[in-house]
């Protein structure tokens, strides 16, 4: 329970550990007229630590710089500050050797297996350069012996071997993805929606396929993705990502379960599996990270905000979103730990909101 | 995807068509000669280079005699083609001059390409000031004219073939470095080169074995074009003197010196510009050809009913009689409806007796994954199936009490416009990215009537405000990139209801949007519906989204409805196995971390179902029983709603 809360001090146990990472991308700076670069905050302060085993998921809406987050995980993107540490090594400053033995550690494995499988190479070409890349199983036998192992772990037989990505179905795909992830015998997977992709009947396969790998290879996993239902399946560990920054974080019993934040209330009430016309559907879109609202960054569409503002009307003040609580407009919350549970909403009013919790699904 | 790839398969007709097939090298070659000018554009090139090979060979007279007594003949029995000034064969030297001609197109060609290439991989790989400076520099060599440059290059080199084929490569290598730059940043940008990166390929890996072989088609598209205007410039610079030397014949040199005889002796220039005509149009046919082979845009798209084929083209099944049945017209009507692919094997069924009422004020969602042929059926209702790709075998669909099957083009666009108003999923491809959207609303809104500029505004306006977009005027001024993806939805919605559809068909219309604004989209739908009265058909995967939205349900499996009711009933008790499976595998619904009930095996291929039960494979309820592979069962009702299984009763909890 505690683990999620421990956000500051490293530990060799971690398999990830990420400490208030930001990534910021410079755009470039008028010709004319002066002014500064614009720069787009698309990972903004983001700690989080994954022990070995677990599974922690990062959720949030297209926009929300989750997917940046997952190519800093990987070394694909350097973090502008902060740090990341994948069991125990930190990313930045490596290259070479070290850079490729670290890449070996942690795959990443993405949402559409179809483009994400060169169009032009077989299944067995695909799994026999991931050995290569790395001078694993030297020689052709050795190789061969590992791929056959390796797809009968994620369940394809020799006759899928042969064949090109278009000749699979969008499950088959998925799994030769997840074969070429796993063939390395990294330690972390890193999965960027990973059923996203595929069929209903398909996804609910490799959802218990991902389970028993992280089973039986001790594997840790980081996902990604918008599927509240997926995160309360899978995951240990959650964080909600609003516009660069956990609005949210913390075991999913408590995150899904009893959210803190009106950004996941909001959520959970969008992708709960009842039947009924849930909650107030939230307003607006997700702001553009080169302008990233002043105060708490949803106070734009923030629900809640709306009624505080009306409960006390002497703070609150006039914005271009209606009357809003002076403290959401003007200053920045910091981290709130909920009082008991095991979770950090960074909402000004935390605990001094409706108590929602959204309605688990039978 | 499941959508996408029901387009797809709609689109190309057998689904897992071979798109891009990197081992069936006589596929290429199929589809090229399938297209007539791909045809005619083959045998051409074929022919001129047997004509390089064997032409000199071939030449009946010798091409280098003079013969003082036979100057500027026309042609004749002996002399096929005439003879030059000097009384040498024309013909002959024709034949001869081929090699040459076309010799120096190739190489120059090549030259172009085994420069321009790796410069533009390089650039596309490297960025920054390498780029740059490529860049910048073939922007300058690109502002001259090609001749201009070429004539410099052999001014200064001296006038002979090897130096030709290198000023008209030279003159070709910005174009050849420009697109392999265009094609290699957009495969860099494939989530597969991607994965390779974290996999810690080295660069050279992923462009030798990974960018090389995918933007090969293209660089092949563009040497076939790029030959024939190499050629001309090639035939430039010997029609100016600069070419291949005399007395050995090319074809632009002949024309060169052709060049004083033109009005007292035609026949001199004819005969070469022909053959040098003729080569570069028989290139530039080929060349087309391959751009329709390899053009990602033409994919899926591309004629599967060859110019052969249409010759015995397959008669359509007349439509059934529109359905009226009772008092109240439904807004849609489908009766006994089969539908299925012209493919080269034959039809393809991927719609095998469907029955559908939808009742004006009501939402029905047709649930299916990919290949169910849910969106097949949309778009044959939407009557945006093309009868070249899509047979109507059997059935009929109405739409307010009108028949929409069999008719003649115009009818159905006017049926279309009166009464079906259609929403796709991807908003961003269904709008136009030049056009304003004041322009494209203003557009869905004049057709069929005669409102003038003001009233066409006003209506735009008010169809803005209708689906919730704030300060209509000056949004009407914006382009769709300006708007987010919601917004975008929001205008399709309202392009949608320009001309007040009775029926508004949407084909997953949130599946690209974030949650919470697949929310908002569905409210706005609710909304809209409420106050006109209309119904609609939605098509999704989205088990939650029909829970939320819809009043009815239609659970679609192999082409046929497996169990269709009203939706609260349906989700909350399926009775088909199928239908139960796709409820009880969505995660979240059970216990957290333990293996979800999922459903064994793939979703089924059209034309290749079991016989008998089509979800047999998979059931867990047949166990064998030999009433699932003896017959196919039919819709029955069960529980106020229709099964088709032949133990639906087991489904009971």
């Amino acid at each position: 329970m505690s683990a999620a809360l421990r956000i500051d001090q490293p530990s060799s146990d971690e398999a990830v550990s990420v400490s208030n990472v930001s990534r910021h991308f410079v755009g470039r700076r008028p010709l004319f007229g002066g002014g500064s670069a614009p720069v787009a905050r698309a990972v903004d302060g983001v700690s989080f630590r994954a022990p070995r085993g677990s599974c922690f998921a990062i959720v949030g809406e297209s926009g929300s710089g989750k997917s940046s987050l997952a190519r800093l995980l990987v070394g694909l993107l350097q973090p502008t500050s902060g740090e990341v540490r994948v069991d125990g090594a930190a990313v930045a400053g490596l290259d070479g050797a070290a850079l490729r033995g670290l890449r070996r550690k942690i795959q990443l494995v993405l949402q559409d297996p179809r483009a994400s499988l060169d169009p032009r190479m077989t299944v067995f070409d695909t799994l026999e350069e991931a050995l290569q890349v790395h001078g694993l199983h030297p020689g052709r036998d050795a190789r061969q012996a590992r791929v056959a192992d390796v797809m009968a772990l994620v369940g394809l037989n020799a006759a899928h071997l042969d064949r090109y990505p278009h000749e699979l179905s969008g499950g088959q795909r998925q799994r030769a993805a997840i074969a070429r992830a796993i063939i390395c015998e990294p330690e972390i997977l890193v999965l960027d929606e990973p059923v996203s992709a595929l069929d209903v009947s398909v996804q609910a396969q490799i959802i218990n396929l991902l389970m028993e790998l992280k089973q039986s290879l001790s594997l840790t996993f980081i996902i990604i993705t918008h599927d509240l239902g997926l995160v309360e399946h899978m995951a240990d560990s959650v964080g909600v990502m609003y516009l660069g920054r956990f609005v949210e974080q913390g075991v999913v019993e408590d995150v899904c379960g009893a959210p803190r934040h009106p950004y996941t209330q909001s959520l959970m009430a969008a992708s709960s599996h009842h039947g009924a016309e849930a909650g107030a559907v939230l307003e607006g879109s997700i702001p553009s990270p080169l302008a990233v609202p002043t105060g708490c960054s949803f106070h734009t569409r923030c629900p809640a905000a709306r009624v505080l503002a009306a409960r006390a009307p002497a703070a609150a003040v006039d914005t271009p979103h209606g009357r809003l609580p002076r403290r959401c407009v003007q200053d920045q919350p910091s981290p709130m730990p909920a009082p008991g549970g095991a979770s950090i909403a960074t909402c000004h009013f935390a605990d001094a909101l409706p108590a929602q919790p959204a309605p688990r699904s039978a | 995807m499941t959508a996408a790839m029901d387009t797809m398969a709609l689109g190309a007709t057998p689904p897992r068509a071979e798109a891009r097939t990197p081992r069936s090298r006589w596929l290429t070659l199929r589809r090229i000669v399938s297209q007539p000018k791909g045809a005619i554009g083959l045998a051409l090139v074929l022919g001129y280079l047997l004509l390089a090979i064997f032409g000199p060979m071939l030449a009946p007279l010798d091409p280098f005699k003079q013969n003082f007594a036979q100057t500027l003949k026309p042609p004749s029995a002996l002399h096929w083609f005439g003879t030059d000034q000097l009384g040498r064969d024309v013909f002959s030297r024709i034949l001869l001059g081929a090699r040459a001609t076309l010799g120096v197109g190739v190489g120059g060609v090549a030259f172009a390409f085994l420069v321009g290439v790796p410069l533009g991989v390089l650039a596309a790989w490297r960025r920054g000031w390498f780029d740059a400076i490529v860049m910048r520099a073939i922007d300058v060599m690109l502002s001259f004219p090609d001749i201009v440059f070429a004539l410099a290059i052999v001014a200064i080199l001296g006038a002979n073939t090897q130096n030709v084929i290198i000023a008209v490569g030279v003159v070709s290598i910005p174009i050849f470095a420009r697109t392999a730059r265009a094609v290699t940043l957009s495969i860099l940008a494939e989530p597969y080169v991607e994965g390779l990166s974290s996999l810690g390929a080295r660069p050279s890996r992923i462009i030798l074995r990974h960018v090389l072989p995918n933007i090969s088609g293209t660089l092949l598209t563009l040497s076939t074009l790029l030959f024939a205007s190499t050629l001309l410039s090639a035939s430039g610079l010997g029609f100016l003197g600069l070419g291949t030397q005399p007395p050995f014949p090319e074809w632009g040199t002949m024309l060169g010196e052709a060049r004083s005889y033109i009005r007292s002796h035609p026949h001199l220039a004819t005969f070469p510009g022909l053959f040098l005509a003729g080569s570069a149009l028989a290139f530039n046919l080929l060349g087309d050809a391959l751009r329709t082979v390899y053009d990602p845009t033409s994919r899926g798209v591309a004629p599967r009913r060859s110019w052969l084929d249409r010759l015995r083209r397959a008669k359509v099944a007349p439509a059934g009689a529109p359905a009226g049945e009772g008092d109240a017209v439904p807004a849609l009507s489908v009766r006994g409806l089969r539908l299925a692919f012209r493919t080269p094997a034959g039809l393809l069924e991927v719609v095998r007796g469907v029955d559908l009422t939808l009742q004006a004020g009501r939402t029905l969602a047709v649930v299916g994954e990919s290949g169910s042929g849910k969106t097949s059926l949309l778009r044959a209702v939407a009557t945006l199936a093309t009868p070249a790709q899509v047979a109507v075998v059997e059935g009929s669909i109405a739409v307010g009490g009108e028949s929409a099957v069999g008719l003649s083009p115009a009818a159905l666009m006017e049926l279309r416009r009166r009464k079906i108003g259609v929403v796709f999923q991807d908003a961003a491809s269904a709008l136009n990215p030049v056009l304003t959207v004041g322009a494209q609303l203003a557009e869905a809104v004049r057709i069929g009537t005669d409102l003038d500029a003001a009233a066409v505004r006003a209506r735009c306006v008010a169809l803005l405000e209708d689906v919730g977009i704030s300060d209509p005027e000056r949004r009407l001024a914006m382009y769709p990139h300006q708007f987010s993806g919601g917004m975008k939805q929001r205008i399709v919605i309202a392009i949608a209801l320009a001309q007040d559809p009775q029926l508004l068909l949407a084909d997953e219309p949130t599946s690209a949007l974030d949650v919470t604004i697949q929310q908002q989209i569905l409210a706005l739908l609710r909304d809209i519906q409420r106050r006109r009265g209309m119904a609609i058909l939605i098509v999704t995967h989205d088990l939650n989204l029909v829970a939320r939205f819809a009043d009815d349900v239609a659970v679609m499996y192999a082409g046929s409805l497996v169990e269709a009711g009203e939706a609260a009933a349906v989700l909350r008790s399926p009775l088909h196995p199928y239908a139960q499976a796709l409820r009880s595998s969505v995660p979240g619904g059970s216990r957290r971390g333990a293996p979800l009930p999922a459903i064994a095996g793939e979703p089924p291929m059209v034309g290749s179902l079991p016989g008998g039960c089509a979800f047999r494979p998979r059931c867990e309820r047949t166990r064998g029983r030999p009433e699932c592979a003896a017959r196919e069962p039919a819709a029955r009702p069960v529980d106020g709603r229709l099964v088709a299984c032949h133990f639906a009763e087991e489904g009971r909890a």
